[in-house]
């Protein structure tokens, strides 16, 4: 109690000026993009944003919700988001919420994935894992194969087993 | 410092519906958290509120920059509210500048309150009409 009283002297004299009319607090508010609201550029955010109106450029946020009625033309890469509007362009995201009203063109990659029926899909849909994986594919395993490849000309032998790399995807 | 047009509020380039002039925003507001970043143009017939940082325009019928806020860019708007940092002109009928504003640009307005503690470098031009100066294409700084 001593303690405690102790360091609550010594904050008290702290005090925030709260005096301006508008809030500040910045763990509290998510950033809302109202229906009447256009932006033709980047959205870059670490918290939440709740998009009614329509964008035109890339979103990057922690949480994300496009509603139904709003528009984004451009990539999405999120942690978590709810799409119930229209998204045109690639989305990236741990988890993914499509709701009946959504329209999604564009190739969507997850961890989890949940789709509500009615949705209007237009699209591939990747679990991120794998596209992790094809990625090491990509580098780790060509390498060892064009390693062994190398190898093996150099050797002058033809046993060379390309089962493995005839199932890698072809490298961009 | 480009400015386009159809970003005034007066011009709603969208549906080209003139939004009525009244003080007190009606309809949806839209808020830019601290923790956003904006890079690019923000159009609203509405009310904006600004906390975070925004490079590139802004234009709407009310706006509030936020003591938090970070504006790189031009602002055109009907009414504004300074309380944070804005580096580019800005363009309202009524500006006002709190303690914690932070302005560098020139201020083209018809009704000015600065409250004490306000920082401004540049110009304050009163204009009849300050948004009218976007239609002339009239320059922002000083500079002829």
């Amino acid at each position: 109690m001593m303690f405690s009283r102790g360091e609550q002297s010594t904050e008290a004299p702290v005090t925030q000026s709260e005096s301006a009319p508008m809030p500040t607090k910045s763990t509290q508010i998510f950033s809302i993009i109202s229906a009447d609201l256009t932006i033709k550029g980047d959205l870059q955010s670490n918290g939440d944003i709740q998009i009614d109106g329509a964008i035109e450029g890339d979103v990057k946020s922690r949480s994300l919700t496009v509603s139904e009625g709003a528009q984004v033309d451009g990539k999405i890469e999120a942690d978590k988001v709810t799409i119930a509007g229209t998204v045109s362009g690639e989305v990236h995201a741990g988890a993914v919420n499509i709701a009946k009203s959504a329209r999604v063109h564009g190739d969507v990659f997850h961890n989890s994935l949940s789709i509500e029926a009615g949705a209007f899909l237009d699209g591939r849909f990747s679990h991120a894992d794998d596209v992790k994986k094809q990625k090491d594919v990509k580098v780790s395993e060509l390498k060892a194969a064009r390693a062994e490849q190398a190898r093996a000309e150099a050797s002058g032998g033809s046993k060379v087993n390309y089962a493995a790399s005839a199932s890698v995807p072809a490298a961009e | 410092m480009r400015i386009r047009l159809s970003g005034a509020p007066f011009v709603n380039g969208q549906n080209g519906r003139k939004p009525n002039g009244s003080a007190n925003g009606v309809g949806p507001v839209s808020i830019i958290a601290p923790d956003l970043h904006i890079s690019g143009i923000i159009e609203s017939p509405g009310e904006i509120q600004v906390f975070g940082s925004v490079e590139g325009e802004i234009s709407g019928q009310h706006l509030t920059i936020g003591e938090t806020a970070s504006i790189r860019g031009s602002i055109v708007a009907q009414s504004v509210w300074i309380g944070g940092f804005i580096d580019g002109p800005v363009t309202a009928m009524s500006v006002t500048m709190a303690e914690t504003a932070r302005v560098v640009g020139s201020i083209f307005h018809n009704q000015l309150t600065v409250d004490p503690g306000a920082v401004h470098e540049g110009r304050k031009p009163w204009r009849l009409n300050p948004l009218e100066r976007l239609l002339t294409n009239e320059p922002a700084e000083g500079q002829a």
